[in-house]
């Protein structure tokens, strides 16, 4: 056969097979000119209008409408709960987990594929909100992490639904609006979470640096001159502008403009190199959604010997965010974060610069 | 679907697929040769003498294996239009080693709007491995082949079921 091989002519594919232009039917090789063997559509493969080489599918087809009519619904959803019913279970857990269940059973695709498809909607729907002032920077960052692991369960959900009911005759698309529906019961059983407990949370930090410097370099967040961390500054409620206003005495009151939103702090205790303490009296978009900021202060303690100053920085918030254990480990880190931002400044400045600079 | 390997390693794998096509429109497919032989895992890719696939066309057919390529020889065995087509994939140098088989694919109406499509692999296997190994192989590749094959055509029946699909009239 090998010796023979070298005087035969052999021929790979010529591109894409050419198909009829009603049925899809494969007309390669049944003559130049001709009928469709199953429709009867005349051809003439000299004459491309008369054949398509398109395949009779298109991939995105079978994924798009789902990941679509997922991401439609799930966004739909936050935006008739978050507002009516604030954070809860249905917001943080139900919506994605249902869009996740619309995304699994209506695309027929390989499972990385779907974990991929979760993704996207999951993080599509938070930057939506986020796009459309629904939520915060900070809320939405938290907000489209914790859907994740639903919007997967969610998929796994939708995709045993969807193989169970194929073994059944009741018709399948009546389910869903159901799923839809879910998370919507689920938020008129749960209510919505009016009260819930103040957080306190304080960061410690030793400045090498006696209590009156530590006292002289004390700043609000706004005032801290380099650049906040990035999990502060992806949120432009956090980003600062200016502030103006006093902080020296008890009733002044120091205004922080960020790019977008305010928040109005009044001094209410000052006891010079020991403490200084304050509440915020107005609190406009700056994470109104997920918080009320209530009260906060610098708790000056000398060290040991004398030479360093241990500081104390506490906020106390009313969160709006629930389940608790879901937000509260991301807000300790957010405001952690932000602690630490203050202490750096705070640091920086007391340890540089000499006494009663200020 | 059943993967034999007899004592004599005689090999037949045979699969029946049912599909909401009818015969012809199944066949309107699998008719695109190229696309529809290569669907098992090692086939890289077909050159037929004088590039029409039909009764008797020497075949040679590209094979992978991970990184490494090599070449083997066939023939086309039956084409039979509206029915289906078989082919046989040989050593290049020995007809008689590296495991000599045939595949064929064919469809037949099961009712008016419905077929099955059969697909088989018969062959020796001539690897002196045991035959438990043997059928656990075969039986991997060939899943490949029929899944591979089931989806495509499972794809172009909900196609053409779509609103707005090609019209296809039986």
């Amino acid at each position: 056969m090998i010796a023979r091989m070298a005087d035969v002519d052999f021929t790979g594919p010529e591109g894409p097979p050419k198909r009829c232009k009603v049925c899809a039917y494969v007309l390669d090789h049944l003559g130049i000119v001709g009928q469709c063997p199953e429709c009867g559509q005349p051809f003439n493969l000299a004459d491309p209008m008369t054949y398509t080489n398109k395949p009779p599918f298109l991939w995105w087809t079978f994924w798009m409408p789902g990941l679509l009519t997922a991401f439609a619904i799930g966004v739909a959803l936050y935006l008739l709960l978050i507002p009516l019913m604030g954070y809860g279970w249905a917001t943080t857990v139900a919506v994605p987990t249902a869009a996740g269940a619309i995304l699994g059973y209506r695309v027929q695709m390989q499972w990385a594929v779907l974990v991929l498809l979760s993704l996207i909607v999951a993080s599509g729907m938070a930057a939506t909100l986020l796009m459309m002032s629904v939520t915060g920077g900070l809320c939405t960052l938290i907000l489209g992490t914790l859907a994740v692991l639903p919007a997967f369960c969610g998929v796994c959900v939708g995709v045993l639904l969807r193989t169970h009911l194929k073994g059944t005759k009741f018709t399948q698309r009546l389910h869903l609006p159901m799923l839809a529906l879910l998370p919507v019961l689920l938020a008129l059983i749960e209510g919505r979470h009016s009260q819930m407990a103040v957080v306190t949370t304080s960061t410690v930090a030793t400045l090498n640096a006696p209590p009156d410097r530590a006292w002289q370099s004390i700043q609000f967040y706004e005032q801290v001159k380099h650049r906040p961390p990035w999990l502060l500054y992806v949120s432009p409620s956090l980003r600062p502008l200016y502030t103006f206003g006093q902080s020296g005495h008890v009733g002044d009151r120091k205004t922080c403009i960020y790019e977008r939103g305010r928040l109005v702090k009044e001094i209410t205790e000052v006891v010079p190199g020991k403490r200084l303490a304050f509440k915020v009296v107005e609190q406009t978009e700056i994470e109104n959604d997920g918080v009320r900021l209530i009260d906060g202060s610098f708790e000056l303690t000398p060290t040991a010997d004398g030479r360093g100053t241990v500081v104390t920085l506490t906020t106390r918030y009313e969160p709006k965010l629930a389940p608790r254990f879901a937000y509260l480990p991301a807000e300790n880190m957010a405001v952690h974060t932000l602690h630490g931002h203050v202490l750096r400044g705070m640091k920086e400045d007391a340890e540089a610069a000499p006494a009663g600079h200020k | 679907m059943t993967v034999r390997v007899t004592a004599r390693r005689r090999v037949v794998c045979r699969a029946v697929v049912p599909l909401p096509l009818t015969a012809r429109q199944a066949w309107g497919q699998l008719r695109d040769f190229h696309r529809y032989a290569a669907h098992d895992h090692f086939h890289a890719g077909f050159l037929i003498e004088g590039g029409v696939p039909q009764a008797g066309a020497r075949l040679t057919i590209e094979h992978r294996y991970g990184p490494f390529r090599t070449r083997r020889v066939g023939r086309i065995l039956r084409w039979r239009e509206g029915e289906g087509f078989a082919f046989s994939d040989l050593s290049i140098g020995d007809a008689r080693r590296a495991f000599p088989h045939v595949l064929r694919m064919s469809v037949g109406p099961t009712s008016e709007a419905t077929c099955a499509l059969t697909i088989a692999v018969t062959g020796r296997w001539t690897a002196p491995t045991p035959r438990w190994i043997a059928r656990l192989w075969l039986a991997w590749v060939f899943l490949q082949i029929v899944q591979k094959t089931r989806n495509g055509l499972l794809l172009f029946a909900a196609t053409s079921q779509r609103p707005g699909a090609p019209q296809i009239r039986s």
